[in-house]
């Protein structure tokens, strides 16, 4: 870790550098033992996947790196536009301007609500993303099963800029397939002049759903087992990795006896949050402090809540897929959000942390807003999602049950 | 087994040009399989769901048989038409690739075994079926069956006067422009339209005031992400589809038969039901399932009018292959959908073709 005057500038304070730090070598010890087991469960599975079975990351890697034809070396940008799955208004549209001014490629966006859906296109094949950016358990799923091309450095110099913290995550060690995005955490929040009472933790937000004054306010939950499951199992104390029948069975009960209190179920609310017409909903912290920031302007009031004990803390990543048309443009784009000022213009628009060294116009309220920097020890209580067949289809089940419920 | 050697018999005496000789071939393959369904289902040593399933898919199997079949064994004395069948082929091959094909794929993966993400193992398992029959999703198909039903009940409701109107009593030049009105909508993406009545039904639109100030509501507009919101925009989304085929066959219609019989003593309400609904019965017909099915597979308007708070089995469905990654169960679903609505649209028609008959006796 160097200490040249360059790297006063990162985003997290300097005193805040070994917490990021730790958040990560967390995170890695969390994939290292998921990874193995997803990877000896496909192995089991045999004949309908290519992953090896190897217990290590690099099994599935090397053999899609054989059956995918690199990138171009020549490095030379592909005409025709950049095909981008996003989730929803998650960059900066000045960065498009500003990338397609450079490089030429105007860039066309596609939205998804979840990562198994974009996994899910990802496999039916004939979507032709260029890049993508899926959260860290996806990364690994989807290189595994050879599905994400790795990453031509050479194409990437400002590489470089990625704090050393993200260069080493076990999902994906050496940014062989992904470079780190942004990362955040999954919550409640809530509009202070629709729900006077201040829950500490996710159990007490779904204890306060139960009660009958929350049939009158409006309610949001986020789509997809994965998601809304691991909110439910946190809830209860369990992890949200659980595959215990007797826990996801006790989670499911939890959201169907909730379920009245439900108005809405849907990742594309930020829109209704920022108009104030969402009261109490689930979502991620660098969202909600967009619609802090709208509301604000309201003299409204909607807080974000950093809980205690358990909730999902998770790192999106860009990554493209094997199949796309336009790599080394896609190389390109990834090249330029790592630039500390597209870096800084990216953290502004999504207001989630970006963990680029040295990063750029960053707004001061921004970088020490709470919402964003979470102190180490409640971190160090969250935990990332895992990815097996079994879970998710435990999951899927389960949020169907809420959905008839 | 008689049935297929008969006609096994039969096939050969018609002395059938080569497309009819092909169509036998596909009829006499169909009826062996249904019949090798129905005889070997008691050898599968299957519990009584797959069973049910099985042979609830064997239905539209048999029908397809026997459509083939008696095509075929059809006295051909003349070819009246002259009509050369290979300008069919475009079409059909279509038809083949678009939908026999996928369907083909369909029924692999339904009895096939799901294996990790989105991988399956070819075999032949039925425990899919019995999976699909699971009361979760046979609840979510009979909510599906009731909304869409009472979508179509109230489309008829409000299609029929209108089309009827428009056919009757409005001025003949102006037809044109209110059939025009009911078009263009139509012509604007589906998507937008259902996105727009987000806002049509929201509380802060002009219709809630208006609807207050009329008084025919007590407090502003609530129904957004409800299954009112579901009900009211399938009813939008799916009305010119109905009112369409409807007034081709009203403008038709001799409004003489309807004045000879109010002459002749019937009252409005007897002419009415005794001839135009009689003679507009086909148009009615078209028009109620040409709204009905797609309403059953739809998944858009519950997501968006309804908040993603309520499934359709459309929903459902989508999510096993989107999500989930179980293409098996999402396989093995679909065809029970197919097969359970291929089911009631049969009945249907049965029913109402027996009382047109009837009408007519």
């Amino acid at each position: 870790m160097p200490d040249s005057p360059d790297e006063l500038n990162i985003l997290v304070p300097e005193s805040e550098r070994a917490r990021v730090e730790r958040m990560v070598t967390r995170r890695q010890a969390l994939l290292a033992g998921g990874g193995a087991a997803a990877a000896a469960y496909l192995a089991g599975c045999g004949g309908s996947t290519s992953s090896d079975g190897g217990g290590s990351g690099g099994g599935g890697a090397e053999e899609s790196a054989e059956a995918k034809p690199p990138t171009p070396a020549d490095g030379t940008v592909e005409q025709g536009d950049l095909l981008m799955a996003n989730w929803v208004d998650y960059s900066d549209p000045v960065n498009y301007k500003a990338y397609t001014k450079e490089y030429g490629p105007k860039i066309k966006i596609s939205g998804f609500g979840s990562n198994d859906e974009i996994l899910a296109k990802l496999r039916a094949g004939g979507a032709k993303y260029d890049v993508i950016s899926p959260t860290g358990y996806a990364v690994k799923t989807m290189a595994d099963l050879g599905l994400i091309m790795p990453l031509t450095h050479e194409l990437i110099p400002n590489l470089k800029n990625l704090s050393p913290a993200f260069t080493k995550t076990d999902y994906d060690p050496g940014n062989e397939y992904s470079v780190a995005k942004d990362f955040g955490v999954t919550s409640f929040y809530w509009l202070t002049d629709k729900v006077s009472e201040t829950p500490a933790s996710i159990k007490d937000c779904f204890d306060l759903l139960k009660t009958p004054k929350f049939q009158d306010v409006r309610v949001n939950f986020l789509e997809g087992g994965t998601q809304v499951m691991a909110m439910a199992l946190a809830a209860l104390g369990y992890s949200i990795n659980s595959e215990d029948e007797a826990e996801i069975e006790a989670a499911k009960n939890l959201l169907v006896e909730v379920k009245p209190a439900v108005d809405t179920i849907s990742s594309t609310f930020i829109e209704r949050a920022q108009r104030g017409d969402i009261d109490f909903g689930m979502g991620w912290n660098g969202d909600i402090r967009r619609a802090i920031e709208s509301l604000a302007k309201k003299d409204r009031e909607m807080v974000f809540l950093i809980p205690e004990g358990n909730t999902e803390y998770w790192v999106d990543n860009w990554v493209i897929p094997a199949d796309a048309e336009h790599p080394v443009a896609a190389h390109k784009w990834i090249d330029f959000v790592l630039d500390p000022a597209a870096a800084g213009k990216e953290m502004n628009y999504h207001q989630y942390p970006v963990p680029v060294e040295g990063i750029t116009g960053v707004e001061e309220s921004l970088a020490n807003d709470p919402v964003i920097n979470i102190p180490d020890e409640k971190i160090q209580g969250y935990e990332s999602q895992l990815e097996t067949a079994k879970g998710l289809q435990q999951r899927n089940r389960a949020y169907t049950e809420f959905k008839a419920a | 087994m008689a049935v297929a050697e008969a006609t096994r018999a039969a096939a050969p005496a018609a002395a059938p040009p080569r497309g009819r000789a092909v169509g036998a071939l596909a009829g006499l393959l169909l009826l062996a399989a249904a019949v090798g369904i129905y005889t070997q289902i008691g050898n599968l040593g299957l519990g009584l769901a797959p069973s049910v399933a099985l042979l609830l898919i064997a239905v539209p199997v048999f029908l397809a048989a026997g459509a083939a079949i008696r095509r075929a064994t059809r006295s051909d004395k003349v070819d009246h038409t002259g009509y050369p069948f290979q300008l069919a082929y475009p079409s059909l091959a279509f038809y083949c690739a678009f939908f026999i094909v996928p369907l083909g794929f369909l029924v692999l993966f339904a009895v096939a075994t799901p294996v990790g993400f989105g991988g399956v193992e070819y075999g032949f398992d039925l425990s899919n079926f019995e999976a699909g029959l699971d009361s979760l999703y046979v609840e979510t198909f009979l909510r599906t069956l009731r909304t869409a039903a009472f979508g179509t009940l109230l489309i008829v409701l409000v299609g029929y006067p209108l089309a009827y109107w428009i056919a009757r009593y409005a001025p003949a030049n102006r037809r044109g422009l209110f059939l025009a009105l009911i078009i263009v909508p139509f012509w604007t993406s589906f998507l937008i339209r259902t996105y727009s009545f987000l806002i049509v039904l929201s509380p802060e639109f002009f219709l809630s005031d208006w609807l207050q100030s009329l008084r025919l509501t007590s407090a502003p507009l609530d129904v957004l992400y409800t299954t009112t919101a579901i009900q009211v925009g399938l009813v939008y989304n799916y009305l010119p589809l109905f009112v369409l085929p409807l007034y081709a066959t009203l403008e038709r219609m001799d409004w003489r038969l309807v004045d000879a019989a109010t002459d002749l003593g019937a009252s409005q309400w007897a002419a009415f039901r005794q001839i135009t609904l009689r003679l507009t019965a086909p148009g009615l017909i078209t028009g109620t399932l040409l709204v009905f099915i797609p309403m059953m597979g739809e998944y858009v308007i519950p997501l968006v009018l309804g908040g993603g708070r309520v499934d359709f089995i459309g929903n459902v469905i989508q999510r096993l292959f989107l999500e989930a990654q179980d293409y098996a169960l999402g396989s093995a679903l679909a065809l029970l959908v197919m097969g359970s609505l291929s089911f009631f649209v049969a009945l249907y028609l049965y029913l109402s073709t027996r009382t047109e008959q009837e009408y007519g006796g």
